[in-house]
């Protein structure tokens, strides 16, 4: 493919990058806002935890 | 050598811990059983990285490896976890197959290529069906990196133990006449140490896992067992006693020094990694990133299971 075909090609997939950077970027923005409106922050919620060696003692039921 | 190399699954039982905590272990949680911690918990990435499903593997060895020094051996909890690691990398695939590491929609050769290892050698170790795997081994068929050994390494071991012999046997091939005149396998244009450790330690599990009589597919098993033995010459020599070398020569420049592959074959380098592990002076599992801790467990595991004869079950 050479010539004008080429050209408009490139320009448009210019434009399609640019409008798919753009919506990632509001979209990015609009989850974190979202997040940052949760209790905590929205990243520290308790269920999130770290291991607990209870987790995998089979002698008494997990915390 | 099997009590001092008891040092090996005490450093990886200690990190195990810490890559629990990446995962989301809530059932019924939609990300249950995914380890990217940044990707589940954080929302730092829209996307989350293959590779850190790698842990199914590292959970099913030790799931498997009997001894009074690692708590998670046998227990129901860390079987259902490595199962919901497959079973969530199982989810993470585009249509063709492939996974994501870096960036969205990057159809990661290298990541497809260890995860599917690591989830086929998951599911053998467990007794379970593995996902199905047709697409991701249609990918990896399609697929090469001739300026990377190790992930060429990783996708021929995938094929054989996805029953793709034909296609594997290509790919070894391919491999071993990449080799060059010091033993050192092609990454980026030269040949780099901690690289060659993770080549030799996949060929290895190649080696190991090669079918007795496939159909109409012959492998080079003396060419490969040579290509291992030159590998490790061209590695072994520059060891120092603490187990470290001058990176800086390799292509790479990494530092670490993966040990499978020494095992039954130049064990005195495990001995001298072992030496540099109890004075804390060589690079261990412990001092990796979240990303790269868990093949490097995974590898203290199998060689300390190969040390202990627990290799063949």
């Amino acid at each position: 493919m050479g010539g004008w075909k080429l050209v408009v090609f490139r320009i448009f997939n210019l434009t399609l990058g640019r409008i798919r950077f753009f919506s990632w970027t509001v979209k990015r923005v609009i989850v974190n806002r979202k997040i940052k409106s949760q209790p905590f922050g929205g990243r520290y919620v308790a269920s999130s935890r770290y291991f607990d060696a209870r987790d995998i003692d089979e002698s008494k039921e997990s915390g | 050598m099997i009590e001092t190399a008891e040092i090996l699954l005490e450093r990886v039982v200690g990190q195990v811990p810490r890559i629990l905590g990446l995962a989301d272990r809530r059932e019924g949680s939609r990300a249950y059983g995914c380890f990217d911690r940044y990707y589940w918990h954080y929302k730092l990435h829209d996307w989350k990285n293959a590779r850190f499903q790698e842990a199914a593997y590292l959970l099913a060895l030790l799931w498997a490896t009997p001894h009074e020094k690692n708590p998670f051996a046998g227990k129901d909890a860390v079987r259902d976890w490595a199962k919901a690691a497959m079973e969530f990398w199982s989810r993470s695939r585009h249509r063709d197959g492939s996974v994501d590491e870096l960036y969205p929609h990057e159809r990661s050769f290298c990541a497809t290529a260890f995860s599917a290892c690591a989830c086929l050698h998951a599911a053998r170790i467990l007794g379970t069906e593995p996902p199905d795997m047709a697409s991701t081994l249609r990918f990896l068929k399609r697929f090469d990196n001739p300026d990377v050994a190790n992930q060429r390494a990783a996708a021929a071991l995938a094929l054989v133990l996805g029953g793709e012999y034909e296609a594997a046997a290509k790919k070894i091939s391919a491999l071993v006449e990449s080799q060059d005149a010091e033993g050192f396998f092609p990454e980026y244009g030269g040949g780099d140490i901690g690289y060659q450790s993770i080549t030799l330690g996949l060929l290895t599990e190649l080696e190991k896992s090669l079918p007795e009589t496939p159909e109409n597919v012959i492998f080079d098993r003396r060419g490969l067992a040579e290509s291992i033995a030159r590998g490790i010459a061209a590695v072994s020599g520059v060891i120092d006693e603490k187990g470290r070398y001058d990176n800086r020569d390799s292509s790479r420049q990494t530092q670490y020094l993966y040990l499978h592959s020494f095992a039954g074959r130049n064990e005195d380098v495990i001995e001298k990694v072992i030496a540099g592990l109890r004075e804390d002076a060589v690079l261990q599992p412990g001092w990796m990133d979240d990303r790269y801790v868990i093949p490097f467990c995974a590898d203290y595991l199998l060689t300390y299971r190969a040390l202990a004869g627990l290799d063949k079950t």
